[in-house]
């Protein structure tokens, strides 16, 4: 039987990269994003995990790879 | 709050007063076995408040473009809403599964019917306590 992976978790350093981009404001991400503010401080909070569409384009908003804003940590 | 969310509260809260009212009344003049038209007196009350209730807080906001992009789902609120009706679908078939399949057989006509109501009930404020765990803890598909 294979071995099972282990119990990881998404992380995402969205938090940074809007400071780093000027202290842009969730409701700006959210609204360059297509999704709402309150949608965009889950993600942050990591009680949500946006589909590939919306994490890329988060990641296209920064001009960042995927996992340069996403990381998948052990839990 | 989440205008999603602070609808889902009124919903709930409409559901548990309004229901919570209707089935007192039910309880309270069963004894006295009231008429045909009072029943329906009595559940077109609670079902017409429900809708008046449903009427102002989900489709006058609508009227504002404001509200309108309030109202505006993105994908997290659509997951939220789909599982919180998926859970309220399973609870509305035990309830429709008990109402039509054993109650027909040995309960009078009334007593069929509230069951209904109470398996109606049950299954929006299933939907919506889901949908509001969901928005509060976090949601993972």
């Amino acid at each position: 039987m294979p071995e099972p992976l282990p119990a990881r978790r998404l992380s995402n350093s969205i938090r940074t990269l809007r400071f780093l981009a000027g202290e842009m404001t969730q409701g700006d991400l959210g609204a360059r994003v297509g999704v709402t503010r309150q949608t965009i401080a889950a993600i942050e909070a990591g009680k949500y995990s946006p589909t590939l569409e919306v994490a890329f384009r988060i990641a296209e908003v920064f001009g960042k790879p995927l996992d340069e804003v996403f990381g998948w940590e052990a839990a | 709050m989440h205008h999603r969310e602070r609808i889902t509260w009124i919903w709930l809260c409409s559901l548990v007063v309004i229901f919570t009212a209707y089935f007192t009344v039910v309880v309270l003049k069963e004894p006295a076995d009231p008429p045909f038209l009072e029943r329906i007196r009595d559940l077109a009350a609670a079902l017409g408040t429900l809708g008046v209730i449903a009427l102002v807080t989900q489709a006058l906001p609508l009227l504002t473009r404001a509200g309108r992009e309030a109202a505006q789902p993105d994908e997290r609120d659509r997951l939220i809403s789909q599982q919180g009706a998926a859970r309220a679908y399973w609870v509305l078939i035990g309830g429709m599964i008990l109402v039509g399949g054993v109650m027909p057989f040995t309960e009078p006509t009334w007593k069929v019917v509230n069951t209904a109501m109470l398996a109606i009930a049950l299954a929006e404020a299933t939907g919506a306590v889901s949908v509001l765990l969901s928005y509060r803890r976090g949601f993972r598909a």
